[in-house]
């Protein structure tokens, strides 16, 4: 999709189209804008600008702050339509994903009507202002590359006839996984463009850079190496937070490290699963990150689990340096077994309360019933976020066509 | 209309001005049914909000932008992003209590 978050929010006002617009991350000065309009980008403001440098840019810009479910939900209705064309379908971030349309068309023209038509839909069913690039290609890394090289709103097709033509001249770090330091390893071979990596004798690139060489030429020659990617259960579950207010408030710091372990436990009990390892990390104001982690015997499950392992570790230095980010991990996530310990009765009743804490929130909307350290938090601290990658824990169907915009 | 501030009052020159009143709202909606809806065969009737009273004044929602769905625990609130001829609103209903919100006003 482009300019995604910015076209969703001009989507959701007409009264914005046409003019330059920032979702930030933040309100505040130094928030950073993690997606500007096409027309922003036209005066300067790009991705990752800090408002107070966007506004001195163009002193009109609109401003908004991240709207998560707004995105999430956005996605999940565009990913929905394109499951309509096939089960093979691989979110790849929160704009972006793999359609494999391998038995379902008989060429690439074919491929390309299929194209066309999704585009249409999205903007008929769901919003006009949203525009998508298209990459049509034999193999999963040419399509990313072709519809990362896509005009705005157009599709690039590549086939093996064409192919080599269109590398011609292309610097190679416009190439999915080619950056800095990979181009200079690359320009010591003196290849510089993506045909002279094409065309490049693959048995003398595998012996300056190993199998990453061959993977390098066999992506851009069209051969297929890794396909779709299965969906699988997370390998790690967090949150992490940059804090507005900076103290050595113990209560304070509790209660935001208590939003993020029980953002993080419900996300973790959500899918059935439970914790072996877990992560922490602060970065006090001044100071080298304080991280670490640790690998339990016993499961992890309950917020309170999370939280204590935490705050036990944090605690000593938070009390004297004031915490700027606050940030956990769980992982080693297996299928959630119940499996009691011998010797802790204690542990199953606060499971049991955990549970019951869930249920009534999940009845009654998020933070209804909370612990303690949370109580009175406002919302504007440690707020939902919004994923950039593998987001996506929700199914593509089942979004019901009973809510409609009005079709254009 | 007459409670807007700036939200964002710390950050030099903003421009954009909204309120997030979230108060319940009366809305005028048309439930169209599925034999009225052209091509509409085994799909439900549409739920599409046509005005709104709010602070005694009736606003005609000119057209809906967006609808997209906000997380209320294990279920979900549809938020409709709709406009009149000079502002931009979201409103959210709950399915269940068949409450309608009014959630945010931009100007």
């Amino acid at each position: 999709m482009n300019s995604y978050f910015a076209s969703v929010e001009q989507q959701a006002n007409p009264f914005w189209r046409g003019k330059p617009v920032g979702v930030c991350s933040t309100m505040s000065n130094r928030g950073c804008i993690i997606a500007s309009s096409k027309e922003a980008k036209k005066v300067g403001i790009k991705t990752g600008c800090r408002v107070n440098e966007a506004l001195q840019l163009y002193k009109d810009v609109i401003l908004v702050e991240v709207d998560p479910p707004k995105y999430r939900s956005t996605t999940q209705a565009i990913f929905s339509l394109c499951a309509e064309y096939t089960e093979e379908i691989e979110a790849y971030s929160i704009d972006e994903a793999f359609l494999d349309l391998t038995g379902m068309v008989s060429s690439f023209d074919q491929a390309q009507v299929i194209g066309r038509e999704i585009q249409e839909r999205i903007k008929k069913e769901i919003g006009e202002w949203l525009g998508c690039s298209m990459g049509i290609a034999p193999t999963r890394w040419l399509a990313k590359f072709a519809s990362d090289t896509a005009p705005k709103g157009g599709i690039v097709l590549l086939t093996k006839e064409n192919l080599y033509k269109y590398l011609d001249g292309r610097d190679v770090q416009e190439a999915w996984g080619i950056a800095g330091a990979m181009a200079g390893r690359l320009a010591e071979c003196r290849i510089y463009t993506l045909d002279q990596l094409a065309r490049y004798p693959v048995q003398n690139l595998m012996s300056v850079m190993g199998k990453q060489g061959y993977y390098l030429w066999a992506n851009v020659n069209g051969i297929e190496l890794a396909g779709l990617e299965v969906k699988r259960p997370p390998k790690t579950i967090g949150h992490s937070h940059v804090l507005k207010r900076r103290c050595t408030d113990v209560k304070f710091n509790q209660s935001v490290l208590m939003r993020l372990a029980e953002r993080t436990g419900r996300r973790l009990r959500e899918q059935g699963l439970e914790a072996h390892g877990i992560y922490w990390g602060v970065q006090f104001d001044g100071h080298e990150p304080f991280q670490g982690s640790k690998k339990v015997h016993l499961p992890i499950v309950t917020t309170n689990q999370i939280f204590r392992f935490v705050w036990e570790r944090i605690a000593p230095m938070a009390k004297i340096y004031k915490p700027g980010q606050l940030a956990l991990a769980l992982f080693h996530l297996r299928p959630r077994v119940n499996q009691l310990a011998l010797f802790n009765g204690k542990k199953r009743m606060s499971r049991e309360l955990s549970q019951a804490m869930d249920e009534l929130n999940n009845r009654y909307g998020e933070e209804t019933i909370v612990q303690g350290p949370l109580l009175k938090l406002h919302e504007m601290h440690a707020p939902d976020r919004i994923g950039f990658r593998k987001t996506m824990e929700a199914e593509f169907s089942g979004v019901s066509n009973q809510y409609v915009s009005d079709e254009n | 209309m007459a409670k807007l501030f700036a939200s964002l009052g710390h950050v030099m020159n903003m421009v954009v001005i909204y309120e997030k009143p979230r108060e319940p709202v009366r809305v005028f909606v048309d439930f169209q049914m599925p034999h009225l809806r052209k091509g509409a065969v085994g799909r439900f009737g549409h739920v599409r909000p046509k005005a709104f009273l709010w602070g005694g004044k009736k606003y005609k929602i000119e057209k809906i932008n967006l609808v997209f769905r906000k997380r209320r625990g294990d279920r979900y609130d549809v938020c409709f992003a709709v406009s009149d001829s000079a502002n931009a609103f979201v409103l959210s209903y709950n399915p269940e209590s068949l409450e309608w919100r009014l959630e945010e006003v931009q100007v």
